[in-house]
């Protein structure tokens, strides 16, 4: 090929190539992005700015009591105990499986022959699981406890279990997201089809899996992902507690 | 040189066609502030990315005590509403109301459930515009009904302040 035209047509899909990067530069830049999914709203504590005040029996301070309890190999770790105005809270982290909204179910807190129902809870921190890797979830757990000074160790905690509660979106597009982002549901390949009606519910089929797995142990892997539980229970017996 | 420079271009070229028909989730929230204001966050886009604002209290359910009240926010469309959820174990009704403005959250957001909703379901308020304003939720589970709205503010049903 003559070399100057080869210069000239090098030239051009020179051109042409950036013409192309800075449109598709532009456009990405342009377009909305996604919304974040995780959020860290941490909020102090009720009553925690005035606990300097309080005479407390229990006098140990500790800056973090960390415990594990593994239950059908489930994780859930207790990474804080500690007094409050009005009580006891308690910091438990557990894995979520999707990137689905995942609550806890806390247990009674016990002490002695005493036993107390949580009173309220409140998220701190969270990592969404994306398909690849699992999520965790940090959550504050607190126990109104009327005389706080009457409170012994060692004191008991427990998580029940915690499970998936349906978003304020369409059923089928929550479970779709869920299963998207699970990565049990990604190993084994699962794609699902789902239905809603308002009178029968949710319907989610399996549509295909990895040839790698029966179609038994698809079904209960996609069963487990709907079900949206993951049970305990995970008791945590606590020495120590923060003041 | 200029076969290198090429193949340069043509590598941001792909990266950037590829990034950008990545298909991510995209929420498409159809209101956002005073346009969300009386409507179904469902609806309207905005639970897509609701998270709680605040503190989840827990409600007596006639059952397992462990229905839960708390206040939900989105910040796409800078709305919030009450959410309660039924975690009793049974059929109850269930009502929720968003408590706002004044200086003892006077105004009200209030929905209730005309018959029983089963175990693990939720009832839940239209939006209020702006995340910012302060709220508390309050709610009621209950195994006979339908439960009077709008429920009152007291420390064993409502959150607090968020």
């Amino acid at each position: 090929m003559n070399p100057k035209i080869k210069t000239l047509n090098i030239g051009i899909v020179l051109v042409l190539t950036m013409i192309t990067a800075l449109v598709s530069i532009g456009w990405y830049i342009s377009r909305p992005q996604s919304n974040v999914l995780a959020e860290n709203n941490y909020q102090q504590p009720v009553g925690e700015s005035k606990e300097s005040g309080l005479n407390q029996p229990i006098t140990q301070v500790e800056s973090k009591i960390s415990q594990t309890q593994t239950v059908n190999e489930v994780t859930v770790e207790l990474t804080s105990a500690k007094l409050i105005e009005t009580g006891v809270q308690v910091e438990l982290c557990y894995p979520t499986p999707d990137n689905g909204d995942w609550y806890p179910t806390p247990g009674s807190l016990q002490y002695g022959t005493n036993e107390f129902l949580p009173d309220e809870f409140e998220f701190i921190s969270e990592e969404k699981a994306d398909g690849i890797h699992t999520g965790k979830r940090c959550v504050l757990v607190r126990y109104w406890i009327n005389n706080v000074e009457s409170i012994t160790t060692p004191v008991q905690v427990t998580l029940l279990s915690y499970w998936a509660v349906p978003r304020e979106v369409p059923p089928c597009e929550n479970i779709m997201q869920r299963l998207d982002t699970n990565p049990q549901a990604k190993a084994y390949g699962l794609n699902a089809t789902c239905s809603y009606d308002d009178q029968t519910g949710i319907a989610v089929t399996l549509s295909e899996h990895s040839p790698s797995i029966v179609q038994e142990e698809a079904q209960q892997a996609l069963d487990e992902i709907v079900r949206g539980e993951v049970n305990g229970p995970w008791t945590f017996t606590i020495s120590t507690l923060e003041k | 040189m200029k076969s290198r420079i090429l193949r340069i271009f043509i590598g941001i070229t792909i990266v950037f066609a590829w990034s950008g028909f990545k298909t991510p989730y995209v929420y498409a929230a159809s209101c956002v502030h005073l346009s969300c204001e009386d409507l179904n966050p469902n609806t309207m886009g905005c639970g897509a990315d609701a998270v709680t604002s605040g503190s989840v209290k827990i409600l007596a359910d006639g059952g397992n005590n462990q229905s839960f009240v708390e206040t939900r926010k989105s910040s796409a469309c800078d709305a919030k509403w009450a959410r309660t959820t039924n975690k009793s174990g049974g059929n109850r009704y269930a009502a929720a109301s968003l408590r706002y403005g004044c200086q003892n959250y006077c105004s009200n957001k209030s929905v209730r459930s005309p018959g029983t909703i089963a175990n693990n379901s939720t009832v839940y308020t239209v939006m209020h515009a702006f995340v910012a304003t302060p709220t508390r939720s309050c709610g009621a589970v209950s195994v006979s009904g339908p439960i009077n709205i709008p429920l009152p503010k007291s420390a064993g049903s409502c959150t607090s302040a968020n």
